[in-house]
């Protein structure tokens, strides 16, 4: 008996710990734009009758809902990754004439609805299902503004904290701009019924806060561009990009990344720098300048084993530093060729005389470094280019 | 005259020459290739928004005209009847704004007195013959004009009729109009082009008296324009400066903002009596063309200079390794032979063939100088 009754306290307990957490989760991630509409449509469903929550048609379809994307903070910006999170305004205009009311009920051109207030009426009314196509986690902090304009022009900003994937494209390191996305899609609703617009009162609100600073970036402008995402059977459905222009701060990686790799090209010059020719012979001995060249090879892995765990979008593409490490080791190579054509088997020399060999020796004792920097400048220069 | 030194010098100098020469030749005809892209593409941008101008023409034109037809607007016109004209034309007006971006519609009584503004009914019989010479003409001429105009509202593209009654009576005129705006707008979006409207600000305040204040501030202010319209402010405030303005003719330039470089076209803006008003400014990203360009600079510049080390090599190494050592090293054994020093004869494999020669013959010289020196002593 007791047994028992305990047994239905727990029960009610639960039951009701079930129906705090589904009303918690009404109310603290109430169908963002980045959410699922489904808890939602459940609430608009039980809240409002079936005509208030369709989609408005009293202008035509489809619905035109313009879009734009405030950078309130961004937080952090991790390239390696390919990630970032950042607080965003995300601002939402359209027009549902059945909201129309007369002007005089507003008392300051439009009514406000914040937080709990905006999701109570959110659930009454239609609003476009978006979801984030890139969100790389669930928002941290999302907070709702709806505002209704007596001509039925209704407007939300979604405040939320969210990480975001975004495509890092590392050819013009350390000179490379890049994109930081926040994709959007309509869900759901194809073209048909539901498309995604801005004008420039969009892009005017579609910027980065003044006071934001990134550590290693520089914020520039932002890009809203509007496009389509292929569904089933010739579907399409609305799709918006909203990317910022990160400008890297290419001085930040002078010290860590580029000084090492033009300090490692100077090993493999030691090889030719090191000796001396004299009528064909040399004065240190061909495996003491092998030796320097094999040195040369472990610190260049070693250093390129640095660079893939400290940077390893880097060394993933075709770059600036993947061209110079490879130089390195075309470097190391050439060295090594010295090493046994010249001071081993004097191949030169025995091929064309001594004299030749002595003065190719000069040559490359000037031109081996010269050409090897001026091709590493070369590929910085056409990172900057 | 030292050949070590005048001979490579002369050769080494003309590596350089020739190789500077192929290098800025190449330079050029690739830079004038990436030019000669970009100004086709200025002219497709202008092309572009020209034609987009004429659109919106003819989409005001066609609107105008399939509303001027209707034999109750005709009537009501005709009749003056301002409430009646109203209650015809505001549906379609309404459905013409809403959906296809229509925001004026005005009937005007000869010659420009307007008569009922369907966008804004409160408020008509304002002469306009000062600033609306496209509705002067037309009531004048009977013909269907189109054309830019500066209204008291702003800016618009306009498509002005005449109107008559049943008879075939001349009663007045008709005209739709878009905003700027979001014919610019819906250029942008098919297009990817940001563009900016500048207008004289003289003109336009003259005219444009209900326009609001927040067009005529120092933001929008660029030489004796103002921004009337951008697809994307912040991008237009930092591409088109003062000194850039001041167009008669098409007019295009490259400009960085914000790391990137940008192609701006900036096209002069005529009304309807083809005065200048104003400017339009096209903008689009050059990132890709600006950085071909850049990188086959720099691939050229390298390529030239590692040419010049490798040929400057191969003659140092010709001239000297194969010619002047040797000669250096035989003269030293000559010498040598000369004063009567015995040393070690030359290795062959450090002489040519043709020094080699030229060796054996001192060293025979140099044996028969010993045989006879030995056949005196005895």
């Amino acid at each position: 008996m007791t047994g028992s009754r305990s047994r239905a306290a727990c029960g009610a307990v639960l039951a009701k710990l079930g129906t705090a957490l589904v009303l918690f989760g009404a109310l603290a991630f109430p169908a963002t734009a980045a959410e699922p509409a489904k808890s939602r449509e459940v609430a608009a469903a039980k809240a409002a009758p079936e005509a208030a929550v369709s989609a408005p048609t009293g202008k035509g379809l489809p619905v035109v809902v313009r879009a734009a994307v405030y950078f309130h903070n961004i937080e952090s910006f991790d390239d390696n990754k390919g990630v970032f999170e950042a607080t965003t305004d995300l601002r939402l205009t359209w027009h549902d004439l059945r909201l129309r009311y007369p002007a005089r009920e507003a008392l300051h051109g439009y009514k406000e609805y914040r937080v709990s207030a905006a999701e109570e009426m959110m659930a009454k009314i239609w609003s476009p299902r978006l979801r984030i196509v890139n969100k790389a986690s669930d928002p941290t902090f999302t907070e709702r503004r709806l505002r209704i304009y007596p001509d039925g022009k209704v407007e939300t900003i979604t405040r939320s904290t969210m990480s975001y994937k975004t495509p890092i494209d590392v050819t013009r390191f350390p000179f490379d701009l890049q994109p930081m996305l926040v994709e959007f899609v309509v869900n759901e609703d194809t073209i048909e019924v539901v498309d995604l617009d801005f004008v420039s009162e969009d892009v005017e609100f579609s910027r980065v806060a003044r006071n934001v600073e990134v550590s290693g970036w520089t914020p520039g402008l932002v890009n809203l561009k509007r496009d389509l995402l292929k569904g089933w059977n010739g579907d399409r459905y609305a799709r918006m990009k909203v990317t910022v222009d990160m400008q890297r701060q290419a001085g930040s990686t002078i010290a860590p990344i580029f000084i090492p790799l033009f300090a490692s090209l100077l090993i493999p010059f030691l090889s030719v720098w090191m000796n001396k020719a004299i009528a064909g012979e040399f004065e240190v001995e061909a495996f003491e300048l092998a030796n320097v060249v094999i040195g040369g090879l472990f610190a260049v892995i070693a250093l390129g084993f640095t660079i893939s765990s400290a940077y390893p979008a880097i060394v993933a593409g075709d770059n600036t530093v993947t061209r110079l490490i490879g130089l390195n080791y075309v470097a190391l190579a050439f060295g090594a060729v010295v090493a046994v054509v010249f001071y081993r088997y004097r191949m030169l020399a025995n091929a064309f005389g001594p004299y030749v060999q002595e003065q190719i020796f000069r040559f490359i004792s000037w031109s081996f470094p010269l050409t090897f920097v001026l091709c590493g400048l070369g590929f910085v220069a056409m990172s900057a280019a | 005259m030292n050949i070590r030194k005048s001979a490579p010098t002369v050769l080494i100098a003309a590596v350089i020459v020739m190789v500077v020469i192929v290098s800025v030749v190449s330079n050029y005809i690739s830079h004038r290739m990436v030019t000669a892209f970009e100004e086709a593409q200025f002219s497709m941008m202008g092309q572009i928004v020209q034609s987009k101008l004429q659109d919106a023409e003819k989409k005001a034109i066609s609107a105008a005209e399939l509303v001027a037809a209707m034999p109750a607007v005709k009537k009501a016109f005709a009749a003056g009847k301002r409430d009646e004209l109203l209650a015809t034309t505001l549906a379609a007006y309404k459905i013409q704004h809403d959906k296809y971006g229509l925001s004026q519609a005005q009937f005007h009584t000869a010659p420009a007195t307007s008569f009922l503004r369907v966008h804004n009914p409160e408020k008509f019989g304002d002469d306009q013959i000062s600033y609306r010479k496209i509705v002067a003409e037309v009531n004048e001429s009977n013909a269907i004009r189109k054309g830019v105009e500066i209204t008291t509202s702003g800016i618009g593209i306009f498509g002005t009729l005449p109107m008559t009654d049943e008879a075939g009576k001349p009663t007045g005129s008709f005209e739709m109009g878009l905003e700027f705006g979001p014919v610019l707008d819906e250029l942008k979006k098919s297009n990817g082009f940001e563009v900016a409207l500048f207008i004289d600000e003289k003109m336009l305040q003259e005219t444009a008296t209900a326009l609001k204040g927040d067009v005529f501030n120092s933001q929008n202010r660029t030489g004796r324009f103002v921004k009337f319209h951008s697809t994307h402010p912040e991008l237009s405030r930092a591409l088109v400066l003062d000194g850039d303005i001041e167009v008669r003719d098409d007019s295009s330039y490259i400009r960085e903002a914000g790391g990137v470089p940008y192609g701006v076209l900036l096209q002069p803006v005529y009304n309807y009596t083809k005065k200048q008003i104003g400017v339009i400014a096209v903008v689009r990203s050059f990132a890709a063309t600006r950085s071909a360009d850049g990188q086959s600079i720099v691939w050229q510049t390298m390529l030239g200079l590692i040419s010049i080390i490798m040929l400057s090599g191969m003659v140092l190494v010709v001239i000297r390794g194969m010619v002047l050592r040797p000669v250096e090293a035989l003269t030293e054994r000559v010498t040598a032979l000369a004063n009567g020093v015995q040393s070690e004869p030359m290795p062959d494999e450090a002489l040519c063939d043709e020094l080699k020669a030229l060796s054996e013959q001192c060293e025979a010289l140099a044996a028969r100088k010993a045989s006879g020196k030995a056949g005196d002593a005895t």
